[in-house]
């Protein structure tokens, strides 16, 4: 005899958004990572970088199960391929603000005072592109109920702009540290500038990362 | 008592069978998709089913049990030869449960209709040859398998657009969803109380003109789509729709109730068309029984009816909520609205059917809706290796039941004519 529930495979939708909580559980940690940073307090870097890890642990393997259970044979209302990029993208959120916090927490370094505030500046960019893209990430589920289309659609799709316009003050902000940075040369070792650069350089990921997860969002609305 | 009256007595038996096999298997692919939308618990769905199976069967069961007693083969080749209908009605009903049995036992998705229109050409071949067989009338059930699924998933695909380009894709989606609600829950009671009064009251001597029947079936659609719009300004009369973050919950929540509805209709319709799986040999074998002849033209009886009804009822009791309540817990998946559409394309496609006397799988209608919600991107993911698996069924349910009948048609001539 036919049993009915063949049918019906488990959607992607609602770990993606579960996937996209644990990927904000990291981004959580990122203003106490800043202060710590800031601060110089090598202690609480240490227990932030920790905590980033086993965040960032728990987020991959939401994406896993995600992965593992969506089969080729599944018919989706998007494109398998974008649900694999969107979620690659959302990952990346999550990876870089690891690779920042092993950055940061691998070497004692202090920040020149003259940096700070342009550091701090980075860092609530780079936070406030994140959680401006979580809006739009957090729509998922609706955007499913809603077939993606219609006003739901309509509006994530403004949402995504103001996602794109963070991202690019974002990237002031890191291109006005990087120029800081080298007109402190004097001041700061080598080593250190060498460290800072690939901190700045990653940061500035995290943001691109999310801009990038909320256009695959985009993909999906405009493939209908 | 002699021994075709035994015979009778074991065919009865047999269809009985066939009857809570019905209620206890197939009634739950209909119902499961309404308690894992969790509209119903499953002690409600069960009683929903029973009451509405039981209707279906009794007032609109007629045309297809007609078809399977009589359509299939020319019952002229059997004149003078009575004994051989009641002979090979029988064996047609065991042939099925064995059949069944045996694919149940290997998880294959065969259905139980396809299996007795296999089983009642196996026992034309066997007993008269092929020239019995009515073919374009088989050629038109097999087809009707193919059409009734493309059916559904058609059906279902427009009726789901609709809801999401009036009411989902809307930016105000709750408001329209109260505005739509009675116009929906008309259609469904004004089509499921027409088809009962329309040439359905017979078997309570009650035989409704067509303007009758359409004047009484909308004005009780009207009642409760008066009804509906009572309720939901009682209930829901002062929430509004928010600007930005709309609110999708609420909206599913009036499917939810909406789906109650469907889910009448659907058991409705699935006891119209499938009861007649059960009692069609029966009625085959009773009238030949009765009469002595075979060509005389006599009424499907309402008490046959009630039978199978019946014993869809019984198994459904029995053995339906256990299998009811393992679809509910796996299917996880399935949206009210998505839900309301499939069961909405795929009740309306089987009374239909039911209506021309096409036996058609209604399980297969639901696949072939759900599908086609899943074009219209209602779904979130359908696993597509159950269309293969269902195609297969096809192929391999005729010749085995044809085999199985013949098998038991030649058991059963062996011992009453030894």
């Amino acid at each position: 005899m036919f049993k009915i529930q063949e049918l019906f495979g488990k959607s992607p939708f609602k770990p993606l958004h579960e996937h996209m909580i644990k990927v904000k559980d990291c981004v959580d940690q990122l203003p106490l990572l800043k202060d710590a940073f800031l601060a110089g307090d090598h202690e609480k870097i240490k227990s932030v970088f920790e905590a980033i890890c086993k965040l960032e642990h728990k987020a991959d393997l939401v994406k896993q199960e995600i992965r593992n259970q969506l089969p080729k044979s599944y018919f989706l209302p998007v494109d398998r391929a974008d649900i694999f990029n969107f979620l690659n993208a959302q990952d990346a959120i999550a990876d870089s603000i690891e690779d920042v916090a092993v950055l940061i927490s691998m070497r004692k370094t202090t920040v020149h005072d003259g940096l700070k505030e342009n550091f701090a500046v980075l860092f609530d960019r780079v936070i406030e592109t994140c959680n401006k893209a979580f809006e739009v990430l957090g729509e998922i589920n609706d955007l499913a109920e809603t077939g993606f289309g219609g006003f739901e659609a309509s509006m994530v799709s403004e949402w995504i702009e103001k996602v794109c316009e963070a991202e690019w003050r974002a990237d002031k902000a890191q291109m006005n540290l990087s120029i800081k940075v080298f007109e402190f040369e004097d001041k700061i070792s080598p080593v250190t500038i060498l460290l800072l650069d690939k901190i700045i350089v990653r940061l500035g990921k995290i943001a691109n990362s999310a801009e990038t997860a909320a256009d695959m969002i985009r993909t999906m609305l405009v493939k209908r | 008592m002699s021994e075709i009256q035994l015979l009778v007595l074991f065919a009865t038996a047999v269809a009985f069978y066939a009857a809570v096999n019905i209620g206890g298997n197939d009634v739950s692919n209909a119902m499961g998709i309404v308690v894992a939308s969790k509209a119903l618990t499953y002690k409600q769905a069960v009683i929903v089913a029973a009451v509405f199976e039981f209707c279906g069967a009794f007032f609109v069961g007629a045309h297809v049990t007609e078809t399977v007693r009589s359509g299939m083969l020319d019952m002229k080749y059997f004149e003078g030869d009575p004994n051989a209908v009641i002979y090979g009605m029988t064996a047609a009903l065991v042939g099925t449960a064995v059949w069944l049995r045996i694919a149940t036992q290997f998880g294959w998705p065969v259905s139980t209709t396809h299996s007795i229109v296999g089983a009642v050409v196996g026992f034309g071949i066997v007993a008269r040859g092929f020239h019995v067989v009515n073919w374009t009338k088989i050629i038109s059930i097999v087809s009707s398998w193919l059409v009734s699924p493309l059916a559904g998933g058609v059906a279902a695909f427009f009726i789901f657009t609709f809801l999401r380009s009036y009411i989902l894709e809307a930016n105000e989606p709750f408001k329209r969803t109260k505005a739509a609600a009675p116009y929906l829950v008309f259609s469904v009671v004004f089509i499921v109380a027409l088809s009962m009064f329309y040439k359905g009251l017979k078997n309570l001597n009650l035989d409704l003109s067509a303007h009758m029947s359409l004047l009484i079936a909308a004005g009780i659609g009207l009642l409760a789509a008066l009804l509906t719009a009572i309720l939901i300004k009682h209930y829901y009369g002062n929430v509004v729709d928010e600007k930005t973050n709309i609110n999708y919950q609420r909206v599913e929540n009036i499917f939810k109730y909406m789906q109650i509805i469907t889910a009448c209709y659907i058991a409705f319709a699935h006891g119209a068309n499938d009861v007649a799986n059960a009692i069609g040999p029966l009625a085959a074998v009773l009238a030949v029984a009765k009469t002595g002849e075979v060509s005389m033209k006599v009424p499907i009886p309402a008490w046959l009816l009630a039978l199978g009804g019946g014993g869809i009822v019984i198994g459904l009791i029995l053995l339906g909520r256990k299998v009811i309540e393992t679809i509910g817990k796996k299917i996880t998946e399935i949206v009210p609205s998505r839900g309301f559409s499939a069961e909405f394309a795929t009740a309306t496609t089987v009374l239909v059917c039911s209506k021309m006397g096409l036996p058609i799988s209604t399980t297969h209608t639901i696949v072939g809706a759900v599908i086609g919600v899943g074009f219209a991107r209602g779904m979130g993911a359908l696993d597509l290796r159950v269309i293969r698996e269902i195609v297969s069924s096809w192929f391999i349910t005729l010749p085995a039941t044809i085999i199985f009948t013949i098998a038991a048609y030649k058991g059963i001539v062996f011992f009453m004519v030894r």
